[in-house]
């Protein structure tokens, strides 16, 4: 992921190297597909966005998620697509006192099993390169200006934990229903890039 | 090694793979979590899935650790380290 791929010889590589895993029996076509079908149909920030909200409104599944993100994910039916077992979700939670954002630096993890694919800046080397070094002139390129007194917690994901951050709730939220609760937490805010909107 | 550890990372250039990211080489920071384990991916990028487990953890590192005076005074990074990469300091 460093750098920019010039797609077409990165797609004949690819497509090379599942030939000849195909030919050896290390891999099996189908079962490629199904799971990009799987991906498609059952993963996106929605999952992440109504643990949050179920966060919002329930301290028990709040406490659940902060202790064990996986098992929370899986009590909503959000399984993780089960690509590795090896990769473990942890939620962190932002405060009045303190604001989390995710990154990759070495290149681009992400919690796609619970919330699908990236956005293209995730992977870029000026989000990755930049936001460890400077984290809140970053957030406020987004629009996300952080009041000086709050501590801002960086997560790089380089092993084996994938992280989501659990916003606060804005103020009114309550009022509304839980489809327009579930609206206002955008893929961003599950980075941290940016704080839900009433 | 235990949450409340200061640690540093060390000054790690092996010629294989290796998930140390260069900016907290040599930087010292606190252990805030235990990750778990999983396969060492120094080794694991030769021999696969045969790679000896090891324990990972979240170490916290302040900007001015890691960036010098120009770091934020309130700024933390995290990352996941294995724990052959840390040494007390």
């Amino acid at each position: 992921m460093t750098g920019h791929h010039r797609n077409g010889e990165l797609q004949a590589r690819v497509n090379a190297l599942l030939a000849l895993a195909e030919e050896r029996g290390i891999v099996d076509r189908e079962e490629i597909d199904r799971r990009i079908e799987t991906l498609d149909r059952s993963v996106s920030p929605v999952n992440g966005a109504r643990m949050v909200v179920r966060a919002w409104n329930d301290d028990g599944y709040r406490e659940r998620l902060l202790g064990d993100a996986g098992a929370a994910a899986a009590e909503l039916g959000v399984a993780g697509g089960g690509y590795s077992s090896e990769i473990r979700l942890h939620a962190v939670a932002n405060t009045p006192e303190l604001h989390n954002v995710v990154v990759c630096t070495l290149c681009s993890c992400y919690p796609l099993a619970w919330l699908g694919p990236p956005p293209a800046w995730y992977k870029s080397e000026a989000y990755r390169s930049r936001v460890v070094r400077d984290p809140r002139g970053v957030l406020a390129e987004f629009g996300t200006t952080l009041p000086d007194d709050v501590e801002v917690r960086v997560w790089d994901a380089s092993a084996e934990a994938r992280y989501l951050v659990v916003p606060m709730a804005p103020d009114g939220v309550d009022a509304l229903p839980d489809d327009e609760q579930l609206a206002v937490v955008t893929r961003d805010c599950l980075i941290g890039v940016a704080v839900p909107q009433v | 090694m235990k949450a409340g550890d200061r640690v540093r990372v060390r000054a790690l250039n092996p010629p294989g793979h290796n998930r140390a990211p260069s900016y907290v080489r040599g930087r010292t920071g606190v252990v805030v979590r235990p990750v778990g384990d999983g396969r060492f991916p120094d080794e694991a990028a030769a021999v696969g899935a045969d790679a000896r487990r090891e324990a990972i953890w979240t170490v916290a590192f302040t900007g001015r650790e890691l960036w010098g005076p120009d770091g934020g005074a309130r700024d933390l990074v995290h990352v996941d380290l294995f724990e052959s990469y840390l040494e007390h300091p």
